[in-house]
């Protein structure tokens, strides 16, 4: 650990990444405190854009609230209600990953889980696709941390259980380092 | 794949052979109205003879597609529209049409949502397109698509 790279600053969340992946984000979010109470949430309970239809997808939206992110398509942007909003797109929010790789190559820390089919992915270029079966979620202390939309809340997972969430020889799970919100 | 293409093509043949001037003779006119509220078949009409709209009609379509390679609305749609050979899954489409509020537009003008909705593995997903009409002729304004879901 003596070449890992730590940040540390009040109310921001602590990194500390393998000497093998440069990494400068900063992530603006405190996810000891902020994290574990979304479990068992709805996202009526998150989203105060009222994009909450429990027949609409919110795997993306949840992530993007946690985080912050509202760079591209915003939950606003479907019903034209609440503040700024947030995005609520898997493949947009890969894209603005700074690194991202096979989950067997993920660095030491937290970072955001992605899973769908290989294909789907562009690791060299740094894009997905926009297909139906993708996922994400945060990966914390070991726990990933998604919205699942078959319970309609949000729940904690072990890596090992997220990468089962879709059936198919073709589908892997991919790690994206944490974008600038 | 081959649904897709299949699906392509369909698109891209009903969006030539419905602009005047090609084959006028493609849909009586009786069975469409040419201004008032478009019915939920003149909206699939229009969602059809525009396919050929590309992406980067505005920001909200960029990266839509399932393909790095997908450019046009049709693309877009078929990309989801192929998803609905899986009979056993819940798909649905969905339309809706409101009165349009955009204050450049100066004249009565409607929005037309069309949505396509389906599951993947017991996971609900909705993805689709808007685009604003006007009242007095149905002239679909290009500048107006939207592309719409999320997940």
């Amino acid at each position: 650990m003596a070449n890992a790279i730590t940040f540390r600053e009040k109310s921001f969340h602590l990194f500390t990444l393998s000497k093998n992946v440069p990494y400068k984000s900063l992530v603006m979010v405190n996810l000891s405190t902020t994290l574990p109470p979304f479990v068992g949430k709805n996202i009526k309970d998150i989203c105060d854009c009222k994009y909450i239809n429990d027949l609409h997808n919110h795997c993306a939206h949840f992530v993007s609230h946690v985080m912050g992110y509202k760079f591209g398509f915003k939950c606003k942007d479907m019903t034209g209600k609440g503040s700024v909003g947030v995005n609520i797109r898997v493949h947009e929010i890969f894209n603005k990953c700074p690194a991202v790789g096979e989950w067997s190559n993920k660095p030491v820390g937290d970072v955001l889980a992605f899973i769908t089919g290989f294909r789907n992915v562009n690791l060299l270029t740094k894009t997905m696709v926009n297909v139906p079966a993708k996922h994400i979620g945060i990966c914390y202390n070991n726990m990933i941390y998604h919205y699942s939309n078959k319970q309609d809340k949000v729940v904690s997972v072990t890596p090992e259980v997220f990468a089962k969430h879709y059936n198919g020889s073709d589908i892997k799970v991919f790690y994206g380092t944490f974008p600038i919100a | 794949m081959i649904n897709k293409f299949i699906l392509l093509i369909l698109l891209s043949f009903l969006a030539c052979t419905n602009k005047p001037g090609i084959n006028e003779n493609a849909l009586p006119a009786q069975q469409l109205k040419v201004s008032g509220m478009p019915t939920d078949k003149e909206v699939v009409v229009m969602v059809m003879q525009n396919a050929d709209v590309l992406l980067s009609v505005d920001s909200s379509c960029k990266g839509v597609g399932s393909d790095f390679t997908d450019s046009t609305i049709g693309q877009f749609l078929s990309s989801f529209l192929q998803y609905y050979t899986d009979t056993s899954a819940k798909n649905s489409i969905s339309i809706q049409v409101v009165k349009g509020d955009n204050p450049e537009i100066k004249q009565d003008h409607w929005k037309a949502t069309f949505m396509i909705n389906g599951q993947t593995e017991g996971e609900n997903w909705r993805w689709g397109i808007s685009f604003v009409l006007l009242d007095s002729n149905h002239h679909v304004i290009d500048s107006s698509f939207r592309c719409l879901g999320g997940g």
